[in-house]
């Protein structure tokens, strides 16, 4: 064989040792061994490595929520994800809300009828209303039209015919800006009939040791506004229908995280969480009232509703949660471990434990059943009611939120790959909810009544992701 | 004992720079999607929605906006 | 589970690595991988007097009745003797009598050196392919040891590929060849030690097919007045190749290739890399 000019002796030698070694072939017979071991080629579709570059998928899902005579919603979404070959990432995401159903006012159960008075306008004006579902009665009292639902003796108030809608859009984008430093940012907005919200966020990410350790910075503002259709009532004004003192209120968020993602060993991925958040502005729920209940001892009252107030929260609010997460592998079968504990100066404190065990099944699924634990402390100026004799305390609110409680998710996820491209997945939880501790009383006759309004729900979720 | 936090910390951060004897190249588990933090962000983002209307806290893996009304 | 054997063969630590497999299979493939390594140490082997190799080397004229192996494996060492110009021989061996490379300054005398020139040149060998028969003159010796461990790499990786389809790693002493990527499809990650610090680490690449080998001076050179002589003989003229780089790494689709365009690039000197451009090896040089 003759070269020309140093090239083309790669080629040549290529040949030549596979000429070589094909030459020299071992016939079967000269290996002391019969066994074949073979290699089982259905590997969990979920054991296999995500491609992490050059990717472009779509997810459409749906996600139905309801709560045991109260609020239901469907929310379907799109997203779409692109990450090019330099590993540069988009996200955008959609998605519609649609909520129906009733909701606790805030006030709390009697033994009377109740009444509670959406909007009262002069007899004759067009009223436009939210709500309409029939259980509001509309009436015509001292030359007012009158729009109002009622309570059963008993029951705990509920606001029916709430009906809401809301389109929500969230983007990202992500790049590598030096060799183990990244930023991602991102922006949401969500607007619903009478709220609105703005935000944008920003983080650096930053990987060490090989990429064994990865700590991550980032900020995020969000600036939202209410604006009810009957306005914004002041704090413990009564519920008399009348036309709130604000048009809109704002309320700015303000949000500090610090992360930390450590490979333990081969088969243990830790993340710890460090949040900071800071909320500013109008924070009570422009709906919610709180029951002002006669608290005179001994008459006959004692116990009757005598006003319904707006609810009062405080304008500022510091909260402090620390993260810890870790996902350890057993052969294919994945746990996922995780707590948090919460603070805020609103005297609530929680605490979250949650567990996942991924398992495999068969070559393309995986079951995930899944179980969390939490509990919170009640808010420092939370209340079932306020009591007639005494002074109005600066902040109320009877919000079930903010109560004390616990709560326990058992889930089930799951997901398929249905091709090596197409994946559909599901997910089904319960969430159970109780009172913590003391249970609320109330005064006088409405002594027999449970004031507690939490309640349970139930989700599931039904998706489709594309990977192209 | 001012510094006693520091300390501490140091000694956290130290222990775990130590505490890996994973090769670079020994990062086949991890590297699986069964093992990734995002398998699947819409169950996130769903649980996260659901959770930050229901109760009090928020935050924990990620920023502690909420993006709706609901609380 | 990735499972691995280790031996000594050849003057080097080999290491076999399977994916998927339990420790017991894996101990009957190691046995299998140190048994051909062994196999073909002693058959090519210039120490044991037994070995056909030596046999030919003590042949001074009369004819040596060959193998098939060995006559193809010089056939192939005839191919790139002259493909390289010459500058492949494997009857250079017979230099190593008067170069020691220990790292100290003892330069051999230029007599010296010159006086093995008679003895070097692979068209010395007499091969009569037809009759499998092989002899040298007095004085001429053949040695495989540029060949020997990329052939039993080669050769262990085919052998071990027949008794199993799990995927399969074979390193004898930093020349490496896979089967395929592993069994998620991801691709064996290797690091590369550096040149100047045994056991260091200085980054990892990723294999998924093919072999990759490594030619380098990390233990044998000289140094006299500041000149670094590396152990890369030329067989034309006795003398170490001028500006030979430090170490090649060189990826081919076997590690023989592998083996072959590294040896070949250090042969190159200072046109290394040129050499590397020019035949779109995938290749890194150390300076």
């Amino acid at each position: 064989m003759q070269l020309k000019d140093n090239k083309g002796m790669m080629e040549a030698v290529v040949l030549l040792t596979a000429n070589l070694l094909n030459s020299t072939a071992v016939l079967a017979q000269d290996i002391n061994s019969a066994k074949i071991y073979d290699v089982e080629d259905d590997v969990n579709f979920y054991d296999e490595a995500a491609p992490s570059e050059d990717v472009l998928s779509v997810d459409v899902a749906v996600v139905n929520y309801e709560e045991k005579g109260r609020v239901k919603a469907v929310e379907p979404m799109v997203a779409v994800k692109y990450v090019n070959s330099e590993g540069t990432a988009f996200t955008a995401k959609y998605t519609y809300d649609t909520l129906t159903g009733a909701t606790p006012n805030g006030a709390a159960p009697s033994e009377r009828l109740q009444n509670f008075i959406v909007s009262s306008v002069p007899a004759g004006s067009t009223v436009t209303s939210t709500s309409a579902s029939g259980r509001t009665i509309t009436r015509t009292i001292n030359g007012n039209d009158i729009v109002a639902y009622e309570t059963q003796p008993g029951e705990l108030p509920l606001a029916y015919g709430f009906k809401d809608e809301r389109h929500s859009l969230d983007l990202g984008f992500s790049t590598d800006i030096l060799e183990n430093t990244r930023i991602a940012l991102g922006t949401t907005i969500s607007r619903e009939t009478d709220y609105s919200t703005n935000g944008v966020r920003a983080s650096v990410i930053q990987s060490l040791n090989n990429e064994l350790t990865t700590l991550s910075l980032g900020v995020s503002l969000e600036s939202n506004t209410s604006k009810p259709e009957n306005g914004i009532p002041a704090a413990f004004s009564r519920m008399d229908g009348s036309q709130g003192a604000f048009e809109s209120l704002n309320k700015d968020v303000t949000s500090v995280n610090v992360g930390l993602t450590q490979v333990m060993s081969r088969d243990w991925l830790l993340s710890v969480n460090y949040n900071y958040g800071n909320v500013s502005g109008y924070q009570s729920d422009p709906y919610r009232i709180v029951s002002l209940l006669h608290s005179w001892e001994g008459f006959e009252w004692t116990g009757y509703p005598m006003e319904y107030l707006f609810e009062n929260r405080p304008e500022e609010r510091v909260r402090h949660s620390v993260y810890l997460g870790n996902k350890i592998a057993f052969d294919s079968y994945v746990l996922d471990i995780s707590g948090r504990y919460y603070t805020d100066d609103w005297g609530i404190d929680s605490q979250t434990l949650e567990a996942s065990l991924h398992i495999p099944v068969w070559k393309s699924i995986y079951i995930e059943p899944l179980a969390r634990i939490y509990h919170q402390s009640a808010a420092d100026f939370f209340t079932y009611y306020l009591p007639a004799s005494e002074e109005l305390p600066e902040y109320a609110s009877a919000d079930s939120r903010l109560d004390s409680f616990d709560a326990v998710t058992l889930g089930l996820r799951t997901g398929m790959a249905v091709t090596d491209q197409l994946e559909a997945y599901m997910m089904a939880e319960y969430y159970h909810q109780q009172k913590s501790g003391e249970k609320g009383v109330l005064p006088g006759i409405s002594a027999s009544y449970d004031p507690y309004a939490g309640t349970d729900a139930a989700v599931a979720m039904i998706g489709l992701r594309y990977t192209f | 004992m001012p510094y006693l936090k520091w300390f501490i910390a140091t000694l956290i951060v130290a222990q775990l720079m130590a505490c890996t004897t994973v090769k670079p190249w020994e990062r086949d588990v991890l590297a699986r999607r069964s093992m990734s933090l995002e398998k699947n962000p819409m169950f996130l983002s769903m649980d996260d929605h659901v959770y930050f209307s229901k109760e009090a806290a928020a935050g924990g893996r990620t920023f502690d906006g909420g993006g709706c009304g609901c609380n | 589970m990735l499972q691995s054997f280790c031996f000594k063969a050849m003057n080097s630590p080999c290491e076999i690595h399977v994916d998927g497999i339990d420790v017991n299979d894996m101990e009957s493939l190691g046995r299998i991988a140190e048994r051909e390594a062994h196999r073909i140490e002693s058959t090519y082997s210039r120490y044991r007097k037994d070995s056909i190799l030596s046999q030919v080397n003590a042949s001074h004229g009369s004819p040596v009745l060959v193998d098939s192996e060995m006559l193809a494996l010089l056939a192939y060492a005839q191919q790139c003797y002259q493909l390289s110009d010459g500058l492949f021989d494997i009857t250079s061996g017979v230099l190593r009598r008067v170069w020691q490379f220990d790292g100290s300054d003892n330069l051999p005398a230029e007599a010296d050196v010159a006086s093995c020139l008679p003895f070097i040149g692979f068209e010395l060998i007499d091969i009569d392919f037809e009759k499998a028969l092989v002899s040298v003159p007095q004085g001429v010796e053949i040695d495989f040891g540029g060949i020997g461990k990329e052939y039993a790499d080669d050769r262990t990786l085919k052998i071990l590929q027949q008794v199993t389809n799990h995927p399969i790693l074979v390193n004898f002493g930093g020349d490496l060849a896979v089967s395929g990527p592993r069994i998620d499809g991801s691709a064996w990650r290797v690091a590369i030690d550096d040149v100047n610090e045994a056991g260091g680490a200085c980054g990892a690449l990723e294999l998924a097919h093919g072999a990759i080998t490594t030619s380098g001076d990390a233990a044998r050179f000289l140094i006299k007045n500041g000149v670094r002589y590396s152990h890369i003989l030329n067989p034309k003229t006795g003398w170490p190749i001028a500006s030979a780089p430090r170490s090649v790494t060189v990826a081919a689709p076997n590690c023989m290739s592998a083996g072959m365009m590294s040896t070949m690039a250090m042969l190159m000197g200072e046109s290394a890399e040129k050499f590397i451009q020019n035949e779109e090896l995938q290749a890194w040089v150390s300076r």
